[in-house]
């Protein structure tokens, strides 16, 4: 029942992730004391929207289908859940990056063993290396990685849009990510150079701010 | 200042202050506490800016959902319809998915790629397929080839050559440097052809190259990979592998693709072949990009022994940061490597270890200007280190380097050159009676313009050393071809003429068997030489072509003279018309210099000199160069008076030398400073000769005047070290000394005695000078 449960919830994160996002801010620290201590459906739901899409795009680079990397996602929740509510976890050893990135691999891995051969995408046996998807051993935990960082700044750049008056994010966009000149961006916005200067440091400065608190930088060092 | 706004401190951290505005700026921080906070702030937000921008906007704010993806069998079938047979699905590719199939029609395997449908419509995608377009039109062997390109309602797909064969890096794992080298050499053929067409691969990576069965490397996808790599892109699945033969200009937002883009990758691919690593290892995808674009790779040389450094500076040359400092196309480095393996010379200096170079030499010239103001080292060492300096920095371009080298190759140009030039010259030199007239000028004539050609040909070639060899024997031909053309087939012969009668090549002995050539014929071909020599240089900008350019001109200055009835051959006209020349290109020499042309300048102020030299040498001889020719002095006191006089002159024009304070002319100041004492000593020690009409009152002047002189040299020379008065002097009394002995204290043994005693009172005077220098500086500062 409670698989029943998660099931359809992961499916909705994974349909609205930025959503969920939205609703609330949830640094990880507080995700992961919410897992433990209390049955809220709404910590669950917060940790899947986090996590889902990383396993599942994850999974899709090892080489599985969009159905079965989302079936690898949902056991590396649940795999994840059981072994963090059994204690297995400690946060002063490791990243929780890492050590979600161990879980999700191994069970991809389980996944790919029990797929029948012609439905494996990156299939060697033709003797070819054509777009071989595995041919670096470290580009999984690469792909991971940027995963995981660009989830993090994904899911800051949310917060602070919501935080700050949106024109003044509109300028930062515009002003720092489009790399269009100072000048355009003024007239566009009807606002001052200087007020797209400082739009920018802004952003920047509470951008930086929340992405220590997302990964619990501020709070007992690595997450 | 007052505190600066937001704006200057962002220029600041982007390092776009002036070099004045920066320091202020930077003093500014240092005593307002508010200001330095918030520099450090924005320091920190333009490191986070800069990892979101390697992601990409669109990545970030909203991220794009894949769609429409081909993803079985069943489905490319549907699209691909009865010609193709799906067999399986191979990969995902950077732009689309890739599945083996078999043509029905023609019964072989393929290759078949769908665009992505989302890309189809974009800027990317329409890029994409117009490459397509063209690969398929363009075969070559070491290059997957496109069969077709096809549109299936919305979706678009590239059918393309099976490859069976394992990537590069696996292929050469057993083979030695001169096969992979071999193999290599083969993929960059197969990129230069395509850069040769304007397509370039974007994607080079050795998935993308495999090498069949026959050791016959294939590159697929040419033209149809993806534009660029970033951590947006691979986040999101879209890209697969590690990124690390992404050339920096790709990875950074916004991306600017060119040929050299390419020719990183094939760079990385060349460090591999010489180290089997990669040159940046990092697996942390933002140290990793970060490496591409700020840090340099470790020299393969300390990865792995014995890695021939022609290599590695090619190597390193691909990997440069700045595209414009890489080799531009593939052909290019395709050219380096084949000259390494031809066992030629390779000049490509990688920028980085330049900047290393220049770093080092650029602290040593601020030392070395410190150790020459405290007199650590001489003018003269300060000198030759600079010159070393300059050169290790500026250093000349490779092919003047290499032409400069006596080596073999070098030797027989050059040994070639100069017998042609000869053989040409006896054609001039003697009568050919036998030979029809119109003959006679024909060898020298095609030997001319064969060398021309050749020259022009390898210096569009880009092989200036040869270009310049077969240019400068051309060079030289031409003069003589020409008065052999005009001379043989009696054009503007000498007779037509009233003022051109007077011919400076007719032999004086035996008339017949030289050729008689009339001044305006000489007029043309010296002018024509100097035409060529001056058309030479500017392309060449190559020294020789100055020297045979101010030797044409001299020539053709000759012959304005003579066909100007301005010089009748007296010593006199001759000197007074070439000073006045050997000025002006001695002048022009020191303004060239000045502006930094020191190649130019050089043979211009040498050949100068030495007119300058010989026509006051003349004008000496004949007593012209003292305005007063006093009564009492006789003829030959008066020439030799003269000659002294020149001395002076050298000695005045070395200390303006000295004021222009550059390399060269600090040279010439010190061969003028050692023709000055030589012409003022060696005049009084002439002045004395027997044979010489000079009165015996008078020598007894000469004879106090040459000891003195040259003790006064020998102690000149103390206030600015300089040699030639010291050794000039030390000369002068020896001679000196002979002339006393022979004439004045001949056979007086006390006169050797006091020789002795003096030398050594001198000696113990030179342990009493520093304590008295002493003494009188204690007391000054007292």
């Amino acid at each position: 029942m409670f698989k029943t449960i998660c099931q359809n919830r992961i499916t909705s994160a994974a349909n609205e992730p930025q959503k969920l996002l939205m609703k609330d801010w949830a640094t990880t620290t507080m995700i992961l004391d919410g897992l433990k201590t209390s049955d809220d459906t709404t910590v669950w739901q917060r940790f899947c929207g986090h996590f889902n899409p990383l396993v599942v795009n994850f999974a899709r680079h090892i080489g599985l289908s969009a159905a079965d990397a989302e079936d690898a996602a949902q056991e590396t929740m649940l795999a994840f859940l059981k072994a963090f509510r059994g204690g297995k976890y400690d946060r002063q050893k490791g990243r929780l990056s890492d050590w979600l990135f161990g879980i999700a691999r191994n069970v991809i891995l389980d996944v790919r063993k029990r797929l029948p051969r012609e439905q494996l995408m990156a299939d060697d046996s033709a003797g070819t290396s054509y777009w071989n998807l595995v041919e670096d051993p470290d580009a999984a935990k690469f792909s991971w990685d940027t995963q995981w960082r660009r989830m993090t700044l994904v899911a800051c750049l949310e917060q602070v849009s919501k935080e700050l008056d949106p024109a003044v994010f509109e300028a930062f966009s515009l002003y720092a990510l489009e790399d269009k000149p100072v000048e355009e961006v003024a007239v566009q916005l009807t606002m001052s150079h200087n007020a797209v200067y400082i739009a920018k440091s802004r952003v920047l400065s509470r951008l930086r701010q929340l992405e220590r608190e997302f990964e619990g930088l501020d709070e007992k060092g690595v997450v | 200042m007052n505190c600066p706004n937001l704006a200057v401190i962002e220029q600041y951290i982007s390092g776009r202050l002036k070099t004045i505005e920066q320091t202020e700026f930077e003093k500014h921080i240092e005593l307002c506490s508010v200001c330095k906070a918030a520099t450090a702030e924005a320091h920190q937000n333009k490191l986070l800016l800069d990892e979101l921008r390697t992601f990409g906007s669109d990545n970030l704010i909203s991220a794009k959902q894949i769609k429409n993806r081909i993803d079985t069998i069943a489905r490319a079938q549907e699209i691909l319809g009865n010609r193709y047979k799906v067999v399986q699905k191979i990969g995902e590719g950077s732009s689309g998915e890739v599945f083996q199939a078999v043509d029905t029609t023609l019964d072989r395997p393929v290759a078949v790629k769908f665009l992505q449908a989302n890309d189809s419509n974009s800027q990317a995608g329409t890029e994409i397929w117009h490459e397509a377009k063209l690969m398929s039109q363009f075969n070559h062997p070491n290059i997957a080839h496109i069969y077709e390109v096809c549109e299936a309602g919305s979706q678009r797909f590239i059918v393309m050559e099976w490859v069976d064969g394992r990537p590069l890096t696996e292929a050469w794992k057993e083979l030695n440097l001169q096969q992979r080298l071999r193999l290599y050499c083969a993929v960059l053929d197969a990129v230069a052809a395509a850069h040769h067409r304007g397509i370039i691969h974007r994607d080079i990576k050795p998935s993308n190259i495999l090498v069949t069965a026959d050791f016959i490397p294939k590159v697929l996808d040419f033209g149809i990979a993806v534009k660029t790599c970033s951590l947006g892109m691979i986040a999101q699945g879209l890209y697969h592998g590690t990124p690390a033969y992404s050339a920096p200009e790709q990875i950074s937002q916004p991306v600017k693709i060119s040929t050299a883009t390419d020719v990183f990758a094939l760079g990385v691919l060349l460090y591999q072949l010489l180290t089997d690593t990669l040159p940046f290892p990092q697996t942390d995808p933002k140290e990793l990009f970060n490496a591409i674009r700020i840090e340099y790779p470790e020299l393969p040389s300390a990865v792995q022994e014995k890695i021939p450094i022609p290599l590695q500076n090619i190597c390193l040359k691909s990997l440069e940061k700045n595209p414009s400092q890489r080799y531009t196309t593939a052909q290019n480095l395709s050219d380096d490597v084949n000259r390494y393996l031809r066992g030629e010379k390779v000049w490509s200096r990688p920028s980085f270890l330049v900047d290393k170079v220049q770093q080092e030499v650029f602290h040593h010239r601020q030392k070395l200007s410190v150790w020459h103001s405290n007199q650590l080292i001489t003018q003269k060492e300060f000198d030759k280190l600079e010159n070393i300096y300059e050169r290790m920095i500026t250093p000349p371009d490779p092919s003047i380097i290499e032409a400069r080298q006596l080596s073999l190759s070098q030797v027989c140009l050059y040994l070639g050159g100069w017998i042609a030039v000869l053989g040409s010259f006896v054609l001039f030199y003697k009568s050919w009676e036998q030979i029809p007239i119109l003959w006679r000028p024909m060898p020298a004539l095609a030997a001319t313009a064969l060398m021309a050609a050749l020259g022009i040909t390898m210096w569009k070639r880009n092989e200036s050393r040869l270009a310049v060899g077969f240019l400068a024997t051309a060079n030289l031909l031409i003069p003589i071809a020409v008065l052999l053309m005009l001379g043989q087939w009696h054009i503007l012969p000498a007779s037509h003429y009233p003022w051109g009668t007077e011919s400076l090549a007719r032999g004086s002995t035996d008339a017949s068997s030289y050729l008689a050539l009339g001044n305006v014929q000489l007029c043309i071909a010296s002018s024509l030489w100097l035409a060529f020599s001056l058309y030479f240089l500017r392309t060449t900008r190559s020294s020789i072509f100055a020297i045979f350019s101010i030797i044409a001109f001299l020539m053709f200055l000759t012959v304005c003279y003579v066909i100007g009835d301005i010089v009748n051959w007296e010593r006199e006209a001759i000197a007074a018309h070439y000073l006045i020349p050997g000025i002006g290109l001695f002048i022009v020499g020191i303004v060239l210099d000045r502006r930094g042309y020191v190649h130019y300048a050089v043979p211009l102020c040498v050949i100068g000199l030495i007119l300058v030299v010989v026509c006051l040498s003349v004008l000496a001889k004949l007593k012209k160069v003292l305005i007063v020719e006093p009564s009492f002095l006789s003829s030959d006191e008066l020439i030799f008076l003269n000659f002294m006089c020149n001395g002076v002159i050298y000695l005045v024009l070395a200390g303006i030398c000295r004021l222009f304070k550059t390399r060269l002319q600090r040279s010439l100041a010190q061969i003028l400073n050692w023709l000055g004492p030589i012409h003022i000593l060696g005049g009084l020690r002439v002045l004395d000769f027997d044979r010489f009409t000079v009165p015996a009152s008078h020598q007894i002047v000469y004879r106090t005047l040459l000891p003195i002189a040259s003790i006064a040299f020998v102690f000149g020379s103390v206030a600015r070290q300089m040699k030639s008065f010291f050794f000039s002097g030390l000369g002068g009394i020896a001679l000196a000394v002979h002339k006393l002995t022979t004439k004045t204290f001949e056979g007086l043994f006390a006169w050797p005695v006091s020789l002795i005693i003096t030398g050594i009172i001198w000696m113990f005077v030179s342990f009493l000078v520093p304590r008295w220098k002493a003494s009188v500086d204690l007391k000054h500062k007292k």
